[in-house]
Formats: structure tokens, sequence, C-alpha cells
């Protein structure tokens, strides 16, 4: 028994496909190597996988991670060639590796973000979210389980923020909790700057490029 | 893998990537998945656009276009891609944006493709064709396309009676279309090469077995609206003989079929056992329209099944047929499927076993009863109209196998039934109520010994809809009050809080039963719905009554003409140019026999003469053909 782990992208179109998806994506994709793996007990077996903290759909990801138990040992690079033989366009594997922490110790997860619009759009974006960062608190409303309003500060929960304006796009980096104890989505922080802006600008993408460790540490 | 796609057309590419931001669920429309076929277009003869009018999720779980896709795009002159409708808000934005309705390989607009094949599978879905056609730009009616493309063309289970989309329709292909497909590209291929008209290639079809070209026919009426007569022009076959392939056994099968990226109607694959059904019950269409029974031998399914498990990687495979439980070597497949099944985790799953037929030993073997419940589809609630519906299936049969399912702690059971059914009485009605109840009864008295708690039957009705091609099909349908006043009956007779009642619109089994038996004239009416915007109408998101009603007026008909009434059994019938094989005389036969609710035997112990062996110029089961009872 070994388990490995396995690092992959998630780009292009497959980006419109949920958390759920991908992991029947990979279920499949093994399936079709026929690599024989470890399975969970009882009625209705699954394979043995754990993700990292789940990608929001229509994100996409440069560092995606999971976690698998082989039954026998095999050569990682022979892993990697075999899965990207297997896996749908967009799903690609960089690296199989034997892993070092354990998924756990994910606690940050660091984004790029690319804000589409007019000149006068992206100015004010950019000076809102620079306003709004160098604020103690940036108070949002979230709603709970069953639907009812509740303020929420997210200003605790962003750890680094930097944005720049490159040609017509403007550029974001942004690092936001993802523990175990609490997360943010970047939506949640692009919509309140949106919501302060009078005029609309032209749509944004997101890509996760990195995990981070509680220490600050990269990930892998 | 990684196919790619040529995206020379850059704005198609930003405007679609926009747009799949905003929709809901846009894994549906992203295509590229593991084994799609991608060619390249300057290198095939002939474009195919398979569209199945309705989400992607629904035809990605139909079996008919698994099988047609891989069948064309064996051939390396034909290019098959899938299109499905989009949903509201796909339509939306789509229209919004100028975007064309596009295969979900290429993304090219349907425009482009030489054949434009529709599934009829229901025809709730026929407003969605039309709908489909328009977001290419293609005009929707038949005679409005003079030029040889795109031919659009459709075929599956409603086409049964094309009669309501013959304006717009150029050609029906009847019966199974695994051969007929292919004949089909190759006469358009030759029209293409010899720069033939659609004239020319329409004359050629109507002269072929299995194709029916609706503009080859005239119909005309009588006074009182009924059919005169239908005529062929010079030429054209009649009756029309629908085609059944060749050896069912040794038929072409898909191997690799594109494997979902997001979650499907059923997601899992399939190997089709049996076509055709021996039990003939009344009210199925599909038990008729089928015959004759086939079976697949069990070395052949047991091959399909690994290299489709194989192919796809899905952990779950069904054995797929109208009843599972009469394919004779069902044991046998089943022992010889578990020796790798079993090792890769691939559950087996057989959605349509009768519970009155099935062995022990096979109930072992497949084990995996899920959790959530059984079902039952007794369809009538007395025994007796159960005999009228030739459903053989009795009650102490489905009381010993609820018994059975709470022996395994097993609360939950799920009843079908079909209200309207001819010649119901309110004391059949009632019946579905107290066969529930004695449901209850039973549980209550084996809950203590077996520490159970609380018993959920959900009892999940249905109104009828009299099909061609049944023994029905001279049947009245019920009103709608008719319908809402049963529906109250067994609520009034429904004492326990354990049983729950579910049943959808009569409204709309009213249209579906007015589709399934109309002619011609009902094209109207179909236009007048898609043009006010009639679209899923077999979805509760998308049903509207009152288009229907509106229209039905608006184009001068009446809807009852076609379903609440008795229809005469010489009267000619919009679809008596087809020949399914199985007679008027049987289809007679089997009504008056359900009219004194007598039971018919399945063709496995007594061949009842349908007249399917006139077409196949064989016997069903190797025995000779018994009299006529
Ligand atoms: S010919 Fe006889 S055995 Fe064959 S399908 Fe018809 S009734 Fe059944």
């Amino acid at each position: 028994m070994e388990k490995l782990r396995i690092q992959f992208n998630k780009t292009g179109d497959i980006r419109f496909i949920s958390h759920l998806d991908v992991m029947r994506c990979f279920s499949r994709a093994f399936a079709r190597t026929s690599i024989p793996l470890r399975y969970t007990e009882g009625f209705n077996p699954k394979i043995k996988m754990r993700f990292s903290p789940p990608l929001s759909l229509g994100y996409e990801s440069w560092c995606e991670v999971l976690d698998v138990e082989f039954v026998d040992k095999y050569d990682t690079s022979y892993l990697e060639y075999e899965l990207n033989e297997k896996l749908p366009a967009g799903l690609r594997v960089n690296d199989v590796s034997k892993p070092e922490f354990g998924i756990d110790s994910i606690y940050y997860s660091r984004y790029l973000l690319k804000v589409y619009g007019s000149d006068d759009f992206l100015d004010r974006f950019l000076h809102k979210s620079k306003e709004l960062l160098s604020q103690n608190s940036i108070m949002v409303t979230k709603s709970d389980r069953r639907g009812r309003p509740f303020d929420s500060d997210i200003r605790k929960l962003i750890s680094s923020f930097n944005i720049f304006r490159h040609n017509d796009v403007l550029v974001s980096d942004i690092t936001v909790e993802t523990s175990n104890f609490a997360s943010l989505n970047p939506k949640v922080f692009v919509e309140k700057v949106l919501s302060e802006i009078p005029i609309q600008g032209e749509g944004w993408d997101a890509v996760r490029t990195q995990f981070i460790k509680a220490d600050f540490d990269i990930f892998r | 893998m990684n196919k790619t796609i040529d995206t020379s057309d850059i704005s198609f590419d930003k405007r679609f990537e926009r747009i799949l931001k905003n929709v809901q669920k846009p894994g549906r429309y992203i295509g590229k998945e593991v084994n799609s076929v991608v060619k390249s277009k300057e290198k095939v003869d002939l474009r195919f656009a398979f569209c199945f009018p309705d989400v992607y999720e629904v035809g990605m779980s139909h079996l008919g276009i698994k099988i047609l896709y891989s069948i064309l795009n064996k051939r390396d002159n034909i290019w098959c891609e899938r299109v499905f409708m989009p949903w509201f808000d796909m339509l939306k934005e789509m229209k919004e944006n100028k975007l064309p309705l596009f295969g979900i390989e290429s993304r090219d607009p349907l425009n482009v493709f030489d054949i434009i094949g529709f599934t009829m599978q229901y025809e709730m879905s026929y407003t969605n064709i039309l709908h489909m056609l328009d977001l290419s730009r293609i005009p929707i009616r038949s005679a409005r396309r003079r030029g040889l493309f795109p031919l659009i063309v459709a075929g599956g289970p409603a086409a049964c009676n094309p009669e309501p989309m013959a304006e717009f329709i150029d050609i029906f292909l009847i019966g199974e279309g695994e051969e007929s497909i292919l004949e089909l590209c190759d006469l358009v291929m030759e029209a293409k090469k010899e720069n033939k008209s659609k004239a020319w290639l329409l004359n050629r079809a109507a002269k072929s077995e299995g194709f029916y070209v609706p503009s080859k026919y005239v119909v005309e009426y009588t006074d009182r609206g009924t059919l005169k007569e239908i005529r062929p022009k010079r030429g054209a076959k009649f009756p029309v003989r629908k085609r059944i392939i060749e050896n069912f056994n040794s038929s072409e099968y898909f191997m690799s079929f594109p494997v979902p990226n997001i979650e499907t109607i059923h997601d899992r694959t399939t190997v089709e056992v049996l076509r055709g059904c021996i039990r003939g019950c009344r009210f199925c269409q599909a038990g008729f329209i089928y015959r004759p029974f086939r079976a697949k031998e069990p070395v052949t399914l047991n091959a399909q099944a690994r290299e489709i498990c194989d192919s796809s990687g899905y952990d779950e495979i069904s054995l797929l047929s109208l009843s599972t439980s009469d394919y004779p070597k069902l044991d046998e497949l089943l022992d010889d499927m578990l020796k790798w099944t079993e090792e890769r985790k691939i559950n087996i799953s057989l959605p349509s076993l009768r519970i009155d037929s099935v062995s022990e030993s096979i109930l072992k073997k497949i084990a995996k009863v899920k959790k959530s419940g059984v079902t039952f589809a007794p369809e009538a609630g007395s025994q007796s109209l159960r005999d009228s519906i030739n459903k053989n299936l009795d009650e102490e049969t489905i009381i010993k196998g609820c018994r059975t399912a709470f022996l395994q702690h097993q609360e939950r059971v799920k009843l079908y039934f079909i209200i309207g059914l001819p010649g119901e009485t309110d004391e059949d009605v009632v019946a579905i109520a107290e066969l529930a109840e004695k449901i209850v009864e039973e549980f209550h008295k084996t809950k203590k010994d077996h520490g159970l708690k609380r018993l959920f039957i959900t009892l999940s009705v249905a109104f009828f809809i009299p099909k061609p091609f049944t023994p029905f099909q001279f049947a009245a349908q019920n009103t709608k009050e008719e319908f809402e006043r049963k529906i109250k009956l067994i609520k009034s007779n429904i004492k326990s809080r354990n049983i729950t009642l579910d049943y959808h619109s009569s409204e709309m089994s009213l249209i579906e039963g007015v589709l399934a038996r109309g002619d011609r004239r009902l094209s109207r009416v179909i236009e007048s719905v898609f043009k006010k915007g009639g679209m899923f109408e077999s979805w509760d998101e998308g049903f509207s009554y009152s288009n229907w009603t509106d229209s039905f007026i608006k184009s001068g008909i009446e809807p009852e003409f076609y379903s609440h009434r008795e229809r005469d059994v010489d009267e000619i019938n919009p679809w008596d140019m087809l020949d399914l094989g199985i007679t008027k005389e049987f289809l007679l036969r089997e009504y008056k026999k359900s009219k004194r609710r007598v039971v018919t035997p399945d063709c496995m112990s007594k061949c009842s003469s349908c007249g399917i062996t006139e077409m196949t110029e064989r016997s069903c089961f190797g025995k000779t053909t018994n009299s006529i009872q």
C-alpha cells in the first residue's frame, strides 16, 4: 500500500464543472487505468480519495491536490502519464509524489484575479479595493444554513492583497484563509467591491495558484 | 487525450465563455468529454447532428443516441456530433448574444450540418424540436427548406405516429435505426456528390424500406373530421414497413461513448439485454412496437459490458430491457459478469425487474437492493382491472414482495398506478387505496418482531394516455374532470398516514394524449405553441396548459376529438400508413379481451399471433404459431 499525492490543474472549459464532478472524473479515470486502488469499507465501496478544499465552479486552478491510496507501488511518472491519458481535457496532473504534510495543513489559498471593464471602471475598482483593504474591517452580509442573513467581517480572512493594472486588465493577487476553521471565497470580496462602484464591469476570472500552510510556507 | 477544438472563431469563444459564467450548470454545454469523437471537418463527406430535444443530462442517459453515435462515427467519412436543448437560462443568453445552437463537439452552428436528426422519445418534446431548428435559423417547415441541406430527419418511439410533426420533418426513419441511418447517409452523400435536388432525394427515400416521407402522402378528411384516405404519391411505399435489424445478437453496439463530466440522470452505463417484450401489457406502447422479442447471448453481453466499463470507468452497469427478468439466461449472464465486476467494485443493476419472476438466487447475486426502497408497478388496483390490462401480477405476489422487503428492513415502498384505464370503474380506483392499506396492515404484522419503525408508501399515479399500436388505441381518454374526481376518490379512501399520493399534471397527460393520436392538422397547434415560446413541455418548469388551449382555439382544432372519443374500429388512423408488424386485427382482439377482462398469455407460454412473424419471416421462439383464440 502506498499513499501518493496527485497535484493537478483545472483549466479551460472544465472549470465549469463542480468539485463533485471533478471527484467523479478522477474515480472514472482511475477505473479506466485499471490501476488497483484502496476502497472504503462498507456497502457501497468508493475509492479512498482526499481532495484539497473545494474550488468554486468557474475558477481555474494550478495547484489542486488529491491523495489516493494505491494497492501496489508504482513509478510516479508512470502514474502521471497514465492519468493524463485518461483524464478529460483540462484536468492535468503535474506531479505525483509522496506527501510530506497532510492535506489538513492547508491554511490559505492564493488566487490570481483578473477584472475586465472600461478604464473608468478599472480605476474605480482599483481604488475601491485598496480603500477597503486599508480599513480594519470589511463587513458583508452572508446567510446562514437556513438562509437567514447575518453580518460578517471578511477583512481578517484576507491575509495578503495586491492589485495592479496590466494593459487593459486589472490583476489582483489575493491570499485568503481556506482552513478547517474559516474560509473565504474571493467572490465575496469582489462582489463587495462591485457593490460599491456605481458602474458595471465586463466580468472577472479567478485562478487558484497556490496553497499555503499556517506558517506561510508553500504547501506541496 | 486532450483533443483540441478548432477555435478559429475567437469571438464565438469569448461570447460563449461569458455566457457560461451566467448560467446554471454550465458543464452541460462544454463538451470535450473523454471518448467524444472529434474529426477534421475537411476530411469527412457528411456531417450529422444528432439532436436530443431535451437537456444534456437527459439525453446523455439515453441508449439510442449511444448506439447511433457510435455507428455513424465508425464510418471514417461521417462525423456525428451531439446537440442538446439548452435550458431556459442558456437559451435566453444565446438569443441575447446571437449565438446559434451548435454541435457540442465542433461548436459549429447546426445549419452547416448535412443531416440534422432528432430522436422523438416523447410527444411533449415536439416544441423543443422546433426551437432547436429556430435557434439555428433554420426554417421550421419542411416546405420552406428548398435546398438539400440541412435535411431534417427524425426517428424513435414517438415516430410511430409521425403525423403531428409531418409538416416539419423531411424524412422519418421507422423502426430500428441501426441499419437505416447508414443507408440514409449513403443516399445523402450520393445526392451531395452528384448535386441532386431535395426532390430527388425525397423521391428516392420514399421508395426505400423504412423511410416515411410525409410530403409524399396526401391526406383527406371526412366531414366528421376523421381520415377519409391516406394516398401515397407516385412511387411512395404504402404501407411503410418498420425496419428490424438483421441480427440483434451481433448488431452494432457502442463500445465507447462520451463520459459526461457532470452528473446525469443515469450515472451508469448499459448493455441492452433484450429487445421487445413477451408480456403484452395492453397499455404499454413499448411492449408492442419493439416486437419481436430478441435476446443477446450471455457471451456477447459479457464482452460488451466489459469493454464499456473499461472505456468509460463507470462503477455501475445496468442490464437494460423492458423486462430483464424475462431474460432466460439471466443466471448465466450474472455469473459471467460477477467474475470481474466484484473485484472491480462495479455494481450490476436491473432496472426493470418483475417481482413475480425473480428467483432467490438472482436476488442474492445482485444483492445491492438499494436502501432507497422497493418499487412495484401493479398499474391497477383491482385484480380484474389488472387482468383487463394484461398485467399478470396478483395481489398476493405484491404483498409477499413487500413482506420480503420489510424483513430486509426496507421501510420505503413505491407503487406505480395508472388511472383512467379503459373500462375502469370507481371500485377499481378505490382498490388502489385499499391495496396500499393492505400493505400497511402487513407492515404492522411484521413490525414488532423485526424492530421496524415507520413505513412510507408512495402511490405514484399516472393518467392513462391511449397510444397508437396498442390495443387501447381505439379507446377514449378520461377527461380532466374524471381524472381529478378519481384522484379525490383515492385520497378520500386513504386512511393511513403512512401513505402519500403522488401524481402529475392531468393537463399535461391530456395534451400528450392529443399529440399521441393526432393527425397532420396538429402541426398548426405545435407551431403556434412554439411561437408563443412554449418549450420543455414535459417539464413542470415549461408546461403551459393555456398555451395549448389557446393554440387549439386559434388553429380551429378540438382536442376532445382526438382524446375523448372512442374510435370506430374501421376508422382510418393517422398512423395507418405505417406497418409495425402488429396487425389491427390482433389489437382489436386484444381490445375486446380487455373489455371482458380476460388475460392473454405471455409470448413464451403461447403465441397470440400478433402479426410480427409476417415481417420477420420466422417464428419468435422456434415454435409454430398457435391458432388464433
Ligand atoms: S408472433 Fe406470437 S410470440 Fe411473436 S411477438 Fe407476436 S404474439 Fe408474441
